[in-house]
């Protein structure tokens, strides 16, 4: 068996104690980092590039390997006890983690989302040793077109992210696209709805966007009731999960990391979208769909698998073939390039002892990460029983230190106010804002690849039906509609009517 | 008494940044602006020269990321600040030569709101293409794009790019119609190239060591004057035998800059310090390896740097009439 000498290899590179020690400091510091909102792995790793010069690039990887990883099981903390997203992919975990909070199963939740990370995180790691290559020939068949259709899929999910009315859920997400395309046109330059804002030449920050919805919202509807509060004080519940818990979250958490290991490898957002999707079908297949955004449990734990395995399998692209799916994986590149390794195809043949090592090295930071964050749940728990009145002003800092520290400059905090007003009368107008982050999110993308797409193809639309994979995507998008739209084209109309 | 002590001291506070002499230099930690967020080549750059910095003068430097609008966010803000030695500007080639030349609304005149320290480094423009495209020289390339006027995909970086002036120069040239596909940025359009899902592509070097090194795309030139040192294979544009090109030769840049009225002295520390790291082991090796090859040189040599680029390029901006604001 040849998988079992490389696998021996790679662990005994990880296992070697300097390596050990690295990991540790990785994932230590991703969580760290995944906690606060607002500093991400992006520019935790910049800060840390110049260190890694000096020790051997096996060393180098692991530790920044672990930040990334790490990163994406501590952002899930704060969205599930404080409603704050600190990283695009905790967004979806806020709906039903945040709820189970409320309820006084924050223990559940965390635990959740660190077991079901642990199982993607092991499951997506045998998916790197064992199905590169042909994980890699997927990732090349994707284009603009298919890049395209995938958006298109996605944001119809979008509409079933929201448990109230399908006309809010669609105005909501229409309302995000145009959020998104605020800044400069990717094919002519020319900047649109920036109101002569040199700041918005790059759109809107997803951070104050969110933060501001999310996490300010929160805290101004906890205060106009405080009688919620108390019952969340008072019930903390068991920190572990019950058997039948485990029962209930065992599929989604399987379901969620076979999604977001596909999803994963796909450069452009295919990771981000892992967790929406996971979200989405857990709620197709639930007997009771309407439970999700009230607490639903399924709904942490297929996407939090589900962005952990993606988190992982985007490794995928740059180590087969050197090419960065991400900017994190371009940092990645540039740590080796200076170590004067060359990421590509070769490295797994002249390096074998750097591959599988930081294959194995995954393995041991997910334990760690597990070992690190069960006991941990206690702590932020405890969190919880803090009064409210000490609690929220430290929420409104924490924003506010996030989002200035994005972009070192104060203007994040007018763009958190302006979301913060505007999330306030969403929710007072019973919209939930889900659809609008995910189409703020799909909405530039979906643009970008239909332009590109007709400038490849030299303006024939025939190209989204004539490739097979993107008439596939499209396909099953048209079978959704028709599956959620029939039984629901009357409902709608007579609620219309009632309106 | 207590106030007039009190009015002395904070006057004094205000006149120690400059009655500190170069010699006192730096006596607290200066700020490198980096007008982009953290991860590119110019913070990778910008650190690797900070740290170096810190350990020399014995001071740590600051790196500060203002990212937004193509740097001139940062830009700006470094054109506000005390010229006093502690702020610096880290720019490349679209903040010292294009920005100006496509941002009607900047609230700076580059020109006039700093002056040069030095030009750290020099990089190349490349035509790359998918291993399985039919050119593998910049020549067939040329042909390849004649037999099919205007079918021909080629990607860039983004609008008012360098790499989209170099390809809309060469167009100009050789007087060919290719179909130019802006990404944003250059990490997408390499995605693309080594699927295929586009054979050609003009970006900057230093997003290609790994491709190219390990074969997954070719290299059918660089622009710059001569051979870029880590790919002493690949040709530079005018010894492809493309007459129209024989005289053609630029290489980008990155820099640094002071605030205008930053002392002279101050900007000579600096300078001879940065051109100890640029000479030294280290700092040839980092760049090398990021191909870009080391320069150095006076504060003067940056501005004709600056002014020959600024001449290349402005025909080419109003050519293509890019306006962004």
């Amino acid at each position: 068996m040849e998988l079992i000498q490389h696998l021996e290899l790679g662990l005994s590179v990880a296992l070697a104690a300097e390596n050990i020690l690295y990991c540790f400091l990785g994932v230590l510091m991703g969580t760290l980092i995944g906690v606060l909102p607002g500093i991400g792995p992006v520019a935790t790793i910049a800060l840390l590039l110049p260190i890694t010069y000096g020790v051997p690039p096996e060393s180098a990887l692991v530790l920044l390997a672990g930040i990334y990883y790490g990163a994406q099981y501590g952002g899930s903390t704060t969205a599930i006890l404080l409603s704050l997203p600190g990283e695009s992919s905790a967004a979806v975990t806020v709906l039903d983690g945040y709820q189970m909070a409320q309820q006084g199963r924050a223990g559940a939740a965390l635990a959740t989302a660190a077991l079901g990370s642990f199982f993607a995180g092991t499951v997506a790691t045998f998916v790197i040793a064992l199905a590169s290559p042909p994980l890699t020939k997927l990732a090349m068949s994707f284009g603009a077109a298919e890049y395209f259709s995938l958006m298109v899929l996605g944001l119809l999910g979008a509409v079933s992210l929201a448990s109230g009315s399908v006309l809010r859920a669609i105005t909501m997400a229409v309302l995000g696209i145009l959020l998104g395309l605020v800044g400069q046109d990717v094919y002519t330059g020319v900047t649109r709805m920036t109101m002569d804002i040199p700041e918005l030449m790059d759109g809107v920050s997803f951070s104050a966007l969110a933060m501001g919805i999310f996490g300010l919202g929160e805290v101004v509807r906890n205060l106009r009731s405080p009688e919620d509060r108390t019952v969340t004080k008072s019930s903390i519940g068991r920190l572990m999960l019950s058997w039948q818990e485990i029962k209930q979250i065992a599929m989604p958490v399987v379901r969620g990391t076979g999604i977001g290991s596909v999803l994963g490898v796909l450069p452009g957002g295919g990771s981000l979208l892992s967790s929406f999707v996971s979200y989405t079908t857990e709620r197709k297949m639930a007997k009771d769909p309407s439970r999700f955004g009230k607490g639903a449990i399924e709904g942490v734990a297929g996407p939090e698998s589900a962005n952990n395995a993606g988190a992982q399998t985007s490794f995928i692209p740059m180590l087969t073939l050197g090419i960065p799916s991400n900017p994190v994986m371009a940092m990645m590149i540039g740590a080796l390039i200076i170590q004067g390794i060359t990421p590509g195809p070769n490295v797994i043949n002249e390096r074998p002892e750097l591959f599988w090592g930081v294959i194995a090295s995954m393995w041991l930071g997910n334990l760690m990460l597990v070992v690190l964050n069960l006991p941990l749940i206690g702590v932020w728990v405890r969190l919880l029983t803090v009064p409210y009145r000490f609690l929220f002003p430290a929420i409104v800092g924490f924003c506010c230190i996030g989002v200035f520290s994005v972009t070192n400059s104060g203007f994040g905090l007018y763009v958190l106010l302006v979301a913060f007003i505007f999330g306030f009368i969403v929710w007072e107008l019973d919209c939930e804002p889900a659809p609008l982050l995910l189409g703020f999110l799909l909405g530039p993308m979906l643009e970008e690849n239909f332009r590109r797409a007709m400038l490849l193809a030299h303006g024939e639309i025939g190209t989204f039906v004539v490739r097979p994979i993107s008439a596939g995507i499209l396909l099953v998008a048209v079978v959704m509609i028709l599956i959620v739209a029939l039984p629901n084209v009357r409902k709608s109309r007579n609620e219309v009517f009632v309106e | 008494m207590k106030r007039l002590i009190a009015s002395v001291a904070a006057v004094a506070t205000l006149l120690l940044p400059s009655l500190a002499s170069a010699d006192e230099w730096p006596s607290r930690p200066p700020t490198i602006i980096v007008p982009y967020s953290a991860g590119g080549s110019s913070d990778t750059m910008a650190r690797a020269v900070a740290q170096f910095l810190s350990e020399k003068l014995g001071q740590q430097f600051i790196i500060e990321n203002r990212g937004g609008a193509g740097g001139s966010i940062g830009a700006s803000a470094a054109a506000k600040a005390e010229p006093d030695g502690y702020t610096f500007l880290f720019a490349p080639t679209g903040v010292a030569v294009i920005n100006k030349m496509v941002y009607g609304n900047l609230d700076y005149d580059f020109e006039e709101a700093f002056v040069p320290v030095i030009r750290l480094n020099k990089s190349a423009m490349v035509f790359v293409a998918n291993p399985d495209a039919e050119a593998s020289t910049f020549a067939e390339f040329v042909a390849a794009a004649r037999a099919e006027p205007g079918q021909l995909n080629v990607g860039i970086p983004g609008i008012g790019s360098t790499p989209h002036m170099l390809l809309a120069e060469t167009a100009r040239r050789l007087d060919l119609k290719v179909n130019v596909i802006p990404y944003k940025g250059g990490g997408p359009l390499s995605n693309d190239l080594v699927a295929g899902q586009l054979m050609y592509g003009v970006d900057g070097l230093q997003g290609y060591t790994s491709q190219l090194s390990s074969g997954t795309l070719k290299a059918l030139a660089v622009g710059t004057e001569d051979r870029m040192s880590l790919f002493p294979d690949v040709p530079a544009l005018n010894e492809t035998g493309v007459e129209e090109f024989a005289d053609f030769g630029t290489s980008g840049l990155q820099s640094i800059w002071a605030p205008a009225g930053t002392p002279d002295e101050i900007i000579a520390k600096m300078n001879g310090a940065i051109n100890e790291y640029l000479d030294g082991e280290a700092g040839k090796k980092l760049l090398t390896s990021m191909a870009m090859d080391p320069v150095g040189g006076s504060p003067e040599d940056l501005t004709k740097a600056v002014d020959s680029l600024t001449a290349l390029w402005g025909p080419v901006v109003e050519q293509l009439n890019i306006r962004k604001d």
